[in-house]
Formats: structure tokens, sequence, C-alpha cells
């Protein structure tokens, strides 16, 4: 592997000079708070700042604040493993601290963020390697090319959105804070992805991500469910969020939510509209899961191949409907999986 | 042997304490005044000519003291087709990873950053990639007409290089090797057995996934000598490849074998030669380290193979005949083991009629190397996915169909040689009631859960080569074994033990130095499970020459004869009269002081045995299957393993626990995927799903049976290989009692398990 190019470090002290770093270096700028990612990316060129604006040294970034009751405000700097133990977020929002323990490895998850796995870049077989061997292959349009090399015609970038948190977070109604251009605004995480494999986050270059909020828990209970080769250590090639409040055996309100089948996290919206005002069973269930599996339009381009991701999306999302509906086996199927 | 023997002792290891403690220095962890780093330059292409290579820019970076291509480097007679005497490419790349060119500079990141300035010209030409592809008229050659080519050192002393008749089949482009072995009439035995299983079996390429990335440092003195450390577990073997790369006389080469972080075959000699050659065109030392994507592009994986059975038997179970052909995908460079392939193939059971051929081809990627049980592994999967078949077929037990054909002592190998005594029927027979014991405890079956229990044996010939070992009394009356061995998962654990027993000394004063080829005697690589058992024996020999010694020294300053005193703790006295005695310190230091009369107890020990202890183990798994996805885990393994004589239980139990875990990553994980061009598409940790811990079997049991060898030392065999031949087997075995279906393709993905399931009733 190459080694780090040289850059500029700006160890920011507070959001209003990261920002003003930000305004200042424009596109030769990028943030950094865990570095888990971005650092083997630039040791592979597949990011090239001039600039790195550090985020690990602005306290405001860090915590969880707020209760299950009135919602949870989480900084965008905590890490993942601090999300995963959080004991009011796995008690009341258990698809994040699941999908946030479900990343990578230990030692990652110490050092990662939750922002920046909410913001972590798209994955592609022909994007994620050395740069020797993209340019072997001639380089694609993510970096350094001009063709998609999975969809050769294709106008654009089929990398897949390869977060955890991201699926679970949409699934249960999180928001997201942006700090920057001398304002901050708030909105429903969801609105921060584009369907894009490069510009897969619709966030102005000068905007920070400094909190997710997540709403009060209101009777929403949550799953999240994993596909990968390893139990460990590999991102997901599919995850399934799923949220629903249900009353009695009845569901009221449902979101149904898949990673790393798109380049930005997808709503099933036709699924989880089929749950709201019936009853969890078994015949809905199986209904639902066929429902959502259609969204799930997975490209060859990550590991398993994708008819098999497809199959899976309908397994998983039963699952995880029978895990919030308490009915059967799903307890012991999520541990297999996961 | 003494009251309180070492011998069967669970002895912890003696390097244990620095390894866990993060002490031990590796060869890349070694400096050097002067030091110099080299990183190498890589072919993206799997095939191409060298049109230019321009240096100037990577030489003109900072901090860069050469840049050398194959054209610059002080070797003696580079052959394209010997990669240990050309180290790197002179006019065609033959695999993607392939080196082209070394930068070498002051610190290893300006040879980093230089290397990406390196300009290289390449004219791509088509490639070889798949060996059955390979051995098609049309195929892409991967040696011009007349190179060799050849790199068979690791496999022969891993034991595999086994002779065997030449295949009768019209040479096809590529082949590098063929092996043979014909008994009797196969085609009229499998048109007459009433059941033939017929199928193809394929393995993927793998890599040996050892933690520690290859490493060598090389260093010239003001005279010319060369000096090379390195991570390697062939020490005189390396000195020779670097010797004869170099054109230099051995004497004028001294090779240190560091501590190894994992070899399991790999390491024997692949980076020495160019970090010799290095240090002689700068005149300073330097520094070799490879980074993991190098390790997956460009050392030596194991092979990916392709076993065509047909076995047919008749309704009683016994087996009538067995017709394979084997295609072992080499690489670039010859030395597959498709010998030891054909060999264990035909010999694990009694059959009178047996036709094998077995091919080598030489294929547009990395030329592979040895990796634990090279071969057995392959054809282990393919025979006992066979027979675990049969017996379905049959309806039969597949543990009595395998007892009823089990090859014993004077059974025939395909060679036409005596099977020696064995413990093959001792393992399945143990296998036997270790099954009854594990479905008695079988847990019920959850809901979405296929759960399937499968069997498989496979053995290991064992390595043999000769040996030598010193033993000296020091000072104080301890003793110290100086061997040309490399310390390899305990083995030095193992000689200690040895030594204790057989000099009738503790254990704690007994201590093992692995020399560098300057100083210590001969030993061969540790591979090939032989270490203990050659080496061994010859530290047994050398200790009690050592004994003999000491024991003579005594009888003449305690006035008796040697055969009335005895060696107790650390003295030795007249028998009968504790008042009569000298310590050991006492008896060494009257032999190494000033005006001494005495000579020094120095100790020697040989062994040239010619005669292989072949080792074998069996596996009982149980599986669990997810219904829906298709997701597989080892939930319950049990190795059954003869070892001869069990000098240190819990180093075998080690080494079991360690080929289970690799076991698992053939079966289920683990794969070198290329691409129709050549291109590796898992050269990372990321994309190569070597296996975690959470992928072990839940719980792992081990059970050492003792069928001694007159040969070994104590009577102990070889331990290392034979428990990681049959664990893909029984996987695969379990899961096709799982799912109902048969899986001929490793590894076994959940992909493969779903489509399986899905078609299952």
């Amino acid at each position: 592997m190459m080694r780090l190019p040289p850059f500029t470090y700006v160890a920011a002290r507070t959001l209003a000079e990261a920002a003003a770093a930000l305004a200042e270096h424009g596109a030769d700028a990028m943030l950094v708070a865990g570095g888990t990612d971005l650092y083997p990316n630039m040791k592979r060129r597949q990011f090239e700042p001039k600039v790195l604006v550090g985020l690990r040294g602005i306290r405001e970034l860090a915590g969880v604040r707020g209760s299950a009751r009135e919602g949870l405000t989480l900084g965008a700097g905590t890490t993942l493993a601090a999300v995963a133990a959080h004991r009011e977020i796995v008690t009341h929002y258990p698809a994040l601290a699941t999908a946030a323990g479900l990343v990578s490895s230990p030692q990652l998850r110490n050092m990662g963020t939750l922002g920046g796995n909410v913001c972590v870049d798209t994955r592609c077989n022909y994007y994620n390697q050395s740069f020797e061997w993209r340019r072997a292959i001639g380089f694609c349009m993510k970096k350094d090319g001009d063709v998609c090399l999975v969809a050769p015609g294709s106008p654009r970038c089929w990398a897949v959105s390869s977060s955890d948190t991201a699926p679970a977070l949409v699934s249960l109604g999180a928001a997201v804070r942006l700090v920057g251009g001398g304002g901050e605004r708030t909105v429903p995480l969801a609105a921060l992805y584009h369907d894009d494999g490069i510009e897969y986050l619709a966030k102005r270059r000068d905007e920070i991500v400094t909190d997710i909020l997540l709403p009060p828990v209101d009777g929403w209970r949550s799953a999240y469910l994993k596909l990968r080769r390893r139990g460990s250590f590999d991102f997901p090639v599919l995850g399934v969020a799923v949220a629903a409040r249900l009353e009695g055996a009845v569901v009221r309100d449902a979101r149904i939510v898949l990673g790393a089948v798109a380049s930005r996290p997808r709503l099933a919206e036709k699924a989880a509209a089929a749950l709201v005002g019936r009853r969890l069973t078994p015949e809905l269930i199986a209904a639902v899961a066929e429902l959502a599996a259609g969204p799930s339009k997975p490209l060859d381009n990550t590991d398993f191949t994708h008819p098999y991701r497809k199959k899976v999306t309908r397994v998983f999302v039963a699952r995880a409907l029978r895990a919030l509906g308490g009915l059967g086996d799903a307890g012991r199927a999520v541990e297999a999986i996961a | 042997m003494t009251a309180r023997s070492v011998i069967g002792r669970s002895i912890p290891r003696l390097d244990g304490r620095e390894k866990t403690a993060g002490l031990t220095r590796y060869a890349g962890d070694l400096r050097l005044p002067g030091m110099l780093h080299a990183r190498l330059v890589l072919s993206p292409h799997a095939h191409a000519r060298l049109v230019r290579i321009d240096t100037r820019a990577a030489a003109a970076s900072p901090g860069v003291v050469g840049v050398f291509t194959g054209r610059d480097l002080p070797l003696a007679r580079p052959d394209p087709a010997d990669r240990g005497r050309c180290p790197l490419a002179l006019d065609r790349v033959v695999f993607a990873g392939h080196p082209v060119a070394a930068v070498v500079a002051e610190t290893e990141a300006q040879a980093e950053d230089a290397a990406q300035l390196v300009r290289v010209e390449y004219e791509p030409l088509p490639a070889a990639v798949d060996p059955l592809e390979a051995m098609r008229p049309d195929a892409p050659r991967v040696r011009a007409a007349g190179e060799g080519g050849d790199a068979t050192e690791a496999l022969a002393a891993h034991g595999a290089a086994v002779g065997g008749e030449v295949a009768a089949e019209p040479a096809a482009p590529n082949v590098a090797g063929t092996t043979g072995f014909t008994r009797g009439d196969v085609e009229r035995a499998l048109d007459e057995a009433p059941v033939v299983i017929a199928r193809t079996y394929r393995t993927s390429m793998v890599h040996q996934g050892y933690v520690e990335p290859r490493a060598a440092v090389a260093s010239v003195d003001p005279l010319g000598g060369l000096a090379v450390w390195t991570s390697t577990q062939a020490l005189f073997h390396t000195r020779s490849q670097v010797a004869e790369a170099l054109g230099l006389p051995e004497h004028r080469v001294r090779v240190t074998a560091t501590p190894i972080g994992g070899g399991f075959g790999a390491k024997f000699t692949l980076l020495e030669p160019l970090a010799a050659a290095l240090a002689l065109a700068t005149r300073r030392p330097v520094s070799v380290v490879l980074s993991r994507t190098e390790e997956f592009l460009a050392t030596t994986p194991a092979p990916q193979s392709v076993f065509e059975l047909r076995l047919g038997a008749g309704r009683d179970g016994r087996l009538a005949a067995l017709d394979a052909r084997i295609v072992f995908d080499a690489g670039a460079w010859a030395g597959a083991p498709v010998g030891i392939a054909a060999l264990l193939l035909g010999g694990y059971y009694r059959l009178p009629n047996l036709r094998i051929r077995g091919f080598e081809v030489l294929t547009h990627k990395p030329g592979v190397g040895a990796y634990r049980a090279p071969g057995a592994v392959q054809a282990t999967f393919a025979l006992e996915s066979a027979m675990d078949e049969l017996a379905r077929t049959l309806g039969m037990d597949p543990l009595e169909l395998r007892l009823l054909n089990a090859a014993r002592e004077g059974d025939l190998l395909p060679t036409g040689r005596p099977w020696p005594r064995i413990g093959l029927v001792e393992c399945l027979e143990r296998l036997r009631v270790e099954r009854a014991r594990f479905l008695a405890m079988r847990p019920p079956a959850g809901a979405g859960i296929r759960r399937g229990v499968g069997v498989a044996v496979g053995g290991w010939m064992g390595g043999i080569e000769p040996a030598s070992a010193v033993c000296r009394l020091d000072r104080d009356g301890t003793l110290t074994i100086v061997l040309g061995m490399v310390d390899l998962s305990g083995a030095a654990t193992g000689m200690a033990q040895i030594a204790a027993e057989a000099a009738g000394v503790p254990l704690e004063d007994v201590a093992v130095v692995c020399g560098d080829t300057e100083s210590a005697p001969f030993a061969g690589s540790s591979g090939g499970s032989k270490i203990t058992y050659t080496v061994g024996l010859a530290v047994e020999r050398a200790a009690r020459d050592a004994r003999r010694q000491i024991l003579a020294i005594a009888a003449d300053r305690l006035e008796a004869a040697a055969e009335d005193l005895e060696l107790v703790g650390r003295s030795v006295r007249v028998r009968g009269m504790p008042d009569r005695a000298l310590t050991l310190a006492q008896l060494a230091k009257g032999s190494m002081e000033f005006g001494a009369r005495y000579e020094p107890v120095f100790g020697r020990g040989a062994s040239a045995t010619t005669a292989r202890s072949p080792a074998f183990a069996g596996h009982l798994v149980e599986v669990e299957v997810d219904a829906e996805t298709g997701r597989a885990r080892v939930a319950r393994h049990v190795v059954v393993q003869d070892v001869g004589r069990a000098l240190n239980p819990a180093a075998i139990a080690a080494q079991i626990h360690g080929a289970v875990a690799q076991g698992v990553g053939w079966a289920l994980l683990e794969r070198l995927a290329y691409d129709a061009d050549g291109q590796l598409r898992s050269a990372t940790l990321m994309d190569y799903a070597l296996p975690g811990i959470d992928a072990a079997p839940a719980t792992l049991e081990t059970v050492i049976l003792e069928v001694p060898t007159e040969h070994g030392p104590f009577g102990a065999k070889g331990v290392g290989e034979p428990p990681v031949v049959a664990a893909p087997a029984a996987i695969a075995n379990a899961l096709a009692d799982a799912t109902g279906a048969r899986f001929t393709d490793l590894p076994i993905t959940s992909e493969a398990l779903a489509r399986a399931l899905r078609a299952a009733p």
C-alpha cells in the first residue's frame, strides 16, 4: 500500500474553527474524526485532500444527551463503541445499538464515530482496491476514471452505501443537525443522502454533521440485521433495519430501511405501509418481506452475488418483523446471522 | 526413563512468554547501523512484455540510494524459469504482482514514495488463468519453449515428492509435470461395479495466512561475506539458494532464522536472494518487508486443484476401483504437490484397481508453495467426499464403510510399496466411540436451523531428512543443545523435553539454541512434520552421548564403575551411597578450567532415517446451517489423531486447534479470487476472508491416540500436518448431511448452501 501523502492537519477546537477551515480550503479539505475509513482511503488515493480538519478536539461533538422519553441527541463524535454500549440506546433504540456494535471490529469501533459512519464513503468491488489495481483496470468514474466498471453504459456510479448505522437511524426517524456556512439546519437523516455513488451526501461541502437526533421512543421497537461473509470486520453487503410501533399485535406505524442495496439507505415504503393497521401474523410478515425485497436491487459489486443478497433481504425483513412482534425463533436467528 | 519423566507432560512453550508479552523481535524489527529499506514495484499485468523501465524520477527522489531492475542486480546467472535465481522479472512478467524493480532508500517511506515514480512500460499479452483452459492447445504459454522452471524444494522437504509413473495422456500446453499410478483394470472394474460415484471436485487457491509478513535483512561485511536474517522455515536451504543466486561459496553466506510469526509451509526462500543482491549492490544493509497486499499478490500461495473421480464399489461396500484425473494449478513456476495428492488419493483404502493421472499446469498466477499438508488437503476433500457419498448411496454407516476398506500395515500404496504400521483403523475405531457420545449429546433441532454430522479421515506420509545435534555441558551444570533447525510451533520445547529425558537432567536445566548456518549442525527445513521426528532423534542421541561422557568423568573422579553411577537431580552419585556424589556443575568445571584433566562434555547425535512414519487423524463435525440464508458454522468438532507418542500433549492440542481453524477457512471462507485477466480481486484482509475466532467451532475436543513407531524419538510421529488434512472434508460431509446436497467446490459459501437448501425437499 502507498503511504499517506503529505497534508495539513487543522486541529479544530470549536465548531466555528472547523467550519472556518472548511470554508477556507473548499474542495481541498475533508473532515476527519476517527479516521478509520478516511486514512486507508487516502493511502489508496481514493481521497486526496490537501487539508484535513480534525474534529477530535471539539468537545461539544462527543456524548449523548437527553432521554428516550424526550428524545436523544447524539454528538457526531460519539464513538461507535459508546453508542453500542449506551444503556438508553440499547434498551430503547436497539436497531442503532446493534448496528453500531456490528461495525468492523472492536478496535475500529473504539476509534470510529457515529458521524463518520453516517457519512462513510460508498463502496464497490472496483473502487475499494489499491491504487495499482485500479490503475491496472483503467480506473472507474468514482475516482480517476470515466466509466462505471459495474455497469459500463451507466451515466452514474453504483457504489453502495455501506453504513450500518444509517439504515438503523433512518428507520428510527432520526434527524441530523448540520452546522456551517454561518448557520445551522436540521433535516431528516433520510434527506442527507442521494442515490448516487459519488455524490451520495446531500450536504454542502462546508457543513459539518454535529448531532444525530433521535425522536422520543414513544412505543417504537426496532431491530437491525446485517449480512456479511464473516462475523466481524466486514462491511455490510445488506443491512435491514425495521422499526415499528405496535398496539398489542396491531401495527400502528412502521419503517423498513435497507442498507447496502443502493447508493443510499433505501426505504421500503410500500412494505411498511402494508403493515399499518394490521395484525403482525406470519402471513402478513411473509407478504411484507416480499414487498420489501422489491426496492432491494443490488448490483454485482460487493461480496456475495446480488440474487443472494436480494433473497436474504426477504429473510431478514421477516426475521426483523418476527423479532418486533415477539414471534418464534427471531432471537435465535438474529444471533446466527450477527 | 526416570520416575519423573518429562515425556508425555504438557509443557508450556519455551517461547510462550516472550511471544504473548510482545517481546519477540522479528526480522522486520531488525535495525542495523546504516540499514536501507527496499520497496518493490509489482507488475499490474498477469502477462506482459517489459518494454522499458524508466527509473530516473525514482532515483532522483529524496533519500533514494538505488533503483534496481532485474538487469541491474549482481546475480550469478539469472534464470526466469527459477524464481529464486531471478527475483525481479527480466523480459516478461508472468503474474499480476511479479516484481519488476526494487527501490532502495534511507527510509521505508522514501522507498515507498519513490517506488510510485518508477515508470514501467508494458506490452500486455494474453494470460492463461484457469488451469484447465491453460491446457487447451490455443492457450497462452507461461514458459517459452525450452525454458525449464521449478520450485520443488519446499515440497520435497514436505515429503511430497513421491515419484510415480508419467501419466499417459497427450502432452498439453503449460503442463510442467505429470504423475500417475495404475493397478489392475480400472475400466472393467468400474463397468462391473454396481455402484459408482462420479464427481469433479475443486478447491481454491488459498494463502497460508501467517500473521508475520515475509521479511529479510541482508548485510555485507568488509570482505564481501553476506549475512542474512530472515523469517524462514528453511535455514540451510536458504543459504544454498542465496549462494547459488549470487554465485558465492556457501561459507560466504551466513543465514540466521529470526523468530517466525507463522509459516505453514510457505516460508522457504523468496526475498533472501533479492535482499542479498541489494545489499551487495549498495554495500549497505538492506531490509525487505512485504505489505499484506504484497503477501497476497506476490508470494507462494497454495494451489487450486481439480479432481475428477470415479469410485466404484460392490453392494457390500468393498471398493472395486478408483479412477482419478488430477489437475493442480502451479502458477507461474512448477512445484505443485500433485505427487502427494496422487499417492494419498490411492493410498488410504484398499483398491484392487486404480488409475490416477496427475498434471501440474502452469498459469499466469504466482507460483505456488507448500501449505500445511500440501496436496493432502485437496486430495482428501475429494476422496472423503466421494466415500461419504458412497456410504449414503449404499445405505452404509460412513465409518463402517471406511473401516471395511481402510489400509492396514502391509497393504500397498499406489507406488507398490507397503504401508508401515499406521493408525488409520485405530482413528476410525475411536471415531466410532466418539460419535456415539457425540450423538447422545446432540442438541435438539432449533427452528430454522439444519444440523448435520460428518466424518472424514486423512493422513500424511511424514517427512524425512538427515539431521544432527550437539549437546554441551556448561560450567554451571546445565545443558545447551545447539541445533540447525528453525523453531516452529514449539519444536524447540519438544527438543528440550527429549534432551532432558535422554540426559536425565531437569527440564529447566536444558537450553535449546537454534543457531545460524555458520555455527549450527545441519538440520533439514522445518516443514513436512519431520522436525521432532528427525532432529528429535539426533537430540536424543546427542543427549545420551553427553550423559555417557558425564558418567565417564564421574566414574574416574568417584573411583567407581560407570554402571554403578546414577544421575539424580543435578548430581551423579554412586548407587546406594548418596554421600559419594558430585554435582554436574563440579563435573563441568573439572572439564572446563585452566589445567583441568577432562575433555569438555560435548555430546553429538545424528539421524538419517529413511523410514517414514505416516500419521492419520479423523474428524467428527457437527454443523449448523441457517435454513434460510445458508449461513453455516461448525458447532462441534472432535479430532482424533495418532501421534505415535505424545511428547507434549498441550502442544499437540494447540496444533490441532490451529489446524481446525485453517480447515474452517478452507471449507467455508478462503479463496484467492482471480478474474479472467488474472487480476487478484482479494488482495487485502478485507477481501480475503481469513477466519476469525467467531468462525472457530463452538466446542473443539482433541483425542490423542498413540500407535507408536519404532523410528521416531520415544515413538513419536510428526504431528503438524495430519490434523488439517481431513478437516475440510469432514465439514463438507457434515454440510451434506445437514442439507441433503453434495458440495464439490471449496469454499462452500452461504450462497451455495442457500441454493442447495432451496433445491432440497
